[in-house]
């Protein structure tokens, strides 16, 4: 565990369940997690908290998860993140030469999947 | 030797009629008409205009200075002149033959030296001129009470008046007054009815006549022996009390044979169909030479007819409008031969009450039927050929539901038979069961006791030719609107009702293509959007089952089943996924377009199916507006957008199209969506309509949110249009106010 920096996971997902079952299992990892339901939110938390990587749904009802991470990145440039998405047609709107950009997570994802992403986010920290 | 033209003289008999012969020798006076006392077809003598001219002349030179009739004759550079006071206009109205070859009629008032010239008469109408001598002319009540005057006395004589108007033309110097009647042979026989009903007038012109019948001419005896009869009646009641019809018409009277027109033949039969009583008119037409000689071989109507008549059937059939009713009989005549012959009821005799136990009726030579003026005519070809050409399907039927008459149109429409419909006199439309079972008899019914009825998309099928004679073998449904209107007569009951039928099976068709296409492509757009909850709902349950399998220690069962559930979910997933590709698959067909010419494609598709009291302004912009999309799909959401702003305006009006490019300087969102800065083809339609709410703006695009009635709208519209701007990398935004009206605005990318 030591060998592991002290990252925290920000999880921006609007459906509660997948929020949760998502939470477990980065935490399970060894990682701080903390879940917030919506881009607004995400975007208040980060000006008074700091994340390694933030995992966001791309179909958040009310701005586009797309939308979420280029705001979080303004305020925290380094920051990197990845997408979760249940219609791959989103897809068509990510910028994939972004340096934050890590990529996607197609649900329904599982616990290898998550780990996959997770690490190579955080592997070139 | 009769008159050739519209009427063909006056019969001699009418003019007996007609003149006042108080001062005349009677004798001499028919000898100038032509006839001679022995000859026996008094019948077939009718004035021509030379015999008229000259008996006339002698009329007038034999008037003496009574005030009842006077007239002077005069001739004047080869035209007649009859002069004669302006009361006795309607007289003269009443002796068509006089005028048509040109014999003026000049009535002076000579109080006022006012005169009146009669400037034509036919069959039709006249035309009446009036002038004055002095500087004066009457006023123009003076003329209405004369119009009033003429009208009163041609009703009196039965014409049935069908236009008259008065007006002042050359510098009010000339009052010039026309009356139009209907073309039907002069009604002699009401005409006498009227007079019989009051017997003092008839006694008087019949004893005038008296006094100058030489004993030896049996037809005048005749006359004279009825006056006196009626005279003595009328002394008997002290006439208060008009004579009754009956008593007028009753089988043995001899006025039986004064009161048909020459040409007419009249029987008289009881409740058996025996006969009664027969005319001379009759018995000419069928070859008898009396009433014991004709009822000696053929005592019954049924007889004459070879064939089984009933008195109730028979009467109902004359009282009928029906085509089929109209046909001659056939009758056998003496030597044999058959004649056709037009079977009529009198005309005053329709509804009087001693029909119940007998009926007068009358036969008439079919090729003697009235002809109809020039006007009539013409106006009667005229609305034939709206009947006939109009692209409706029209049928009317009489009160029991009986069709007299459809149009080709309809015999095309249904494929009907027309002969069983129309001709054989026994199909009921209100008892076709086909018909029934679609609600149209109901609402025929309804029509028939006086409602405007309206059926719309009616749906009619019947392949079978044994259920019904209307749609008879169509082998597809037609689509109708049906509408249905009773015609009323002037007390406002019903007499017949008009049914039009209007094929919209086409323009459906078209609506229901229109409606299936928005349902395929909601089917792709509701496909993707469950495909994302579905898929977060089983990115709920396979990480969970992850998540069982690490924490299952050593379990077996547990990893297992948990592996059970993460691959089912799997499984769940891929269908999903396949359905998605699949309604993507049939979805996109991205091709460059041209906005303006998408847009004008729309407007011609949408025709029919927005109502016609909105139109569509499209203001496109003058550079050509070129993005890549699915031209199917930019239709979708054009239509779609269309109906929404119609929907919008309830009481009509218009709705604005309009394109043109905007440049975006930065990012753009609206409900959800963003698009980047860059150039766009913006597409704008806009309603003056009654605007959306702000609660319900921010779910306009929800699929199946709908704020129209059960059953009007799908709800899915809106949603569409959202999902095909969205996949197209677009933008769409509303701008919205209360009952002032709404914008929608659909960006694409430039292309």
């Amino acid at each position: 565990m030591s060998t592991r920096d002290h990252h925290r996971v920000l999880i921006v997902e609007d459906d509660s369940m997948i929020a949760d079952v998502l939470g477990d299992i980065i935490t399970s990892f060894g990682y701080e997690t903390v879940w917030v339901s919506n881009g607004k939110d995400a975007i208040n938390l980060v000006e008074t908290q700091a994340f390694s990587v933030a995992v966001i749904d791309l179909e958040l009802p009310e701005m586009p998860g797309t939308e979420v991470a280029k705001r979080l990145k303004r305020l925290i440039p380094q920051l990197k993140y990845i997408f979760s998405t249940g219609y791959s047609e989103q897809e068509d709107h990510i910028d994939p030469n972004d340096p934050g950009f890590y990529g996607v997570i197609r649900k329904p994802f599982e616990i290898i999947d998550i780990q996959a992403a997770i690490e190579n986010a955080l592997s070139n920290h | 030797m009769r008159n050739a033209g519209l009427l063909s003289g006056l019969p001699l008999k009418a003019a007996l009629h007609i003149l006042d012969l108080k001062q005349v020798d009677l004798v001499r006076f028919m000898e100038l008409c032509g006839y001679s006392p022995d000859q026996s077809d008094l019948e077939a003598s009718w004035l021509t205009i030379d015999n008229w001219k000259n008996a006339a002349e002698y009329l007038i030179k034999n008037a003496s200075g009574k005030k009842d009739l006077f007239f002077e004759a005069g001739r004047r550079s080869g035209e007649f002149e009859l002069l004669g006071a302006i009361e006795f206009l309607p007289w003269f109205l009443s002796t068509p033959a006089l005028l048509i070859h040109n014999i003026k009629v000049i009535l002076s008032e000579l109080d006022n030296l006012l005169v009146a010239h009669i400037d034509y008469i036919h069959f039709g109408g006249c035309r009446i001129s009036f002038w004055s001598n002095s500087d004066e002319m009457p006023p123009p009540c003076y003329f209405s009470f004369l119009q009033g005057y003429v009208l009163a006395a041609l009703e009196l004589w039965n014409c049935k008046i069908t236009g008259c108007s008065g007006e002042f033309e050359n510098d009010d110097t000339l009052w010039v007054m026309s009356f139009g009647w209907e073309p039907r042979e002069f009604r002699y026989r009401r005409a006498m009815e009227e007079l019989l009903v009051e017997p003092d007038f008839f006694v008087e012109l019949f004893d005038g006549l008296r006094r100058f019948s030489p004993s030896q001419d049996k037809r005048l005896n005749k006359l004279i022996d009825i006056s006196e009869k009626l005279r003595s009646k009328a002394e008997e009641k002290k006439v208060t009390q008009p004579v009754q019809r009956s008593s007028v018409s009753s089988p043995n009277d001899q006025y039986l044979d004064l009161l048909t027109p020459l040409y007419d033949g009249e029987i008289r039969i009881n409740r058996k169909c025996e006969i009664l009583n027969a005319n001379d008119g009759a018995l000419s037409l069928l070859g008898y030479s009396s009433t014991d000689d004709l009822c000696s071989n053929y005592p019954t109507l049924g007889n004459l007819l070879n064939r089984k008549i009933d008195f109730e059937d028979l009467r109902k059939q004359l009282r009928s409008d029906r085509p089929e009713s109209r046909q001659p009989f056939a009758f056998e005549k003496q030597d044999g031969l058959m004649a056709e012959l037009l079977v009529l009821l009198p005309e005053s005799m329709s509804g009087s009450a001693e029909e119940n136990e007998e009926l007068s009726i009358i036969l008439r030579n079919p090729s003697l039927q009235p002809k109809y003026s020039f006007e009539l005519g013409r106006t009667r070809q005229f609305l034939e050929a709206i009947f006939l050409n109009n692209p409706a399907g029209l049928q009317i039927i009489d009160m029991e539901g009986y069709t007299i008459r459809v149009n080709p149109q309809l015999v095309k429409m249904f494929n009907l038979d027309a002969h069983a419909v129309v001709g054989d006199g026994v199909y009921n439309i209100l008892q076709d069961r086909t018909l029934r079972d679609i609600g149209l008899s109901d609402q025929l019914e309804q029509a028939l006791a006086g409602d405007h009825v309206i059926l719309n998309a009616l749906r009619m099928h019947n392949t079978s030719k044994k259920e019904s004679p209307f749609c008879n073998g169509i082998s597809h449904p037609i689509i109708v609107n049906v509408t249905a209107y009773p015609l009323k007569n002037r007390s406002g009951s019903v007499y017949n009702v008009v049914v039009s039928y209007t094929d919209i099976t086409e323009s459906y068709l078209v609506q229901q293509q229109l409606s299936q296409i928005d349902k395929l492509q909601s089917i792709g757009t509701l496909t993707s959007g469950i495909a994302h909850d579905f898929n977060n709902i089983l990115g709920a349950i396979v990480p969970n089952a992850d998540l069982i399998i690490h924490s299952a220690g050593k379990s077996e069962i547990i990893k297992k089943k948990a592996m059970a559930i993460k691959t089912a979910s799997k499984r769940a997933a891929a269908l999903t996924q396949q359905l998605v590709s699949f309604a993507r698959e049939t979805q996109s067909d991205i091709r460059t377009l041209d906005m303006n010419n998408c847009v004008r494609e729309a407007i011609e598709l949408i025709g029919n199916a927005i109502p016609k009291n909105v139109s569509i302004d499209f203001e496109p912009d003058r550079e050509k507006l070129v993005t890549r999309a699915d031209p199917l799909q930019m239709q979708q959401v054009l239509i779609n957008l269309i109906i929404n702003a119609s929907d919008a305006i309830p009481k009509g009006g218009i709705i604005t199209i309009k394109t043109h490019m905007k440049q975006l300087r930065s990012r753009t969102t609206f409900g959800g969506n963003i698009i980047p800065p860059g150039n766009y083809v913006l597409l704008s339609v806009v309603d003056e309509g009654i605007g959306i709410p702000r609660d319900v703006v921010e779910r306009v695009f929800d699929p199946f949110f709908t704020t129209k009635e059960k059953g009007r709208g799908t709800g899915l519209g809106l949603s569409v249009v959202h999902g095909i701007v969205k996949s197209h990398k677009g933008l769409i935004t509303i701008s919205t106010e209360r009952n002032k009206g709404t914008r929608f605005d659909v960006y694409l990318p430039e292309a």
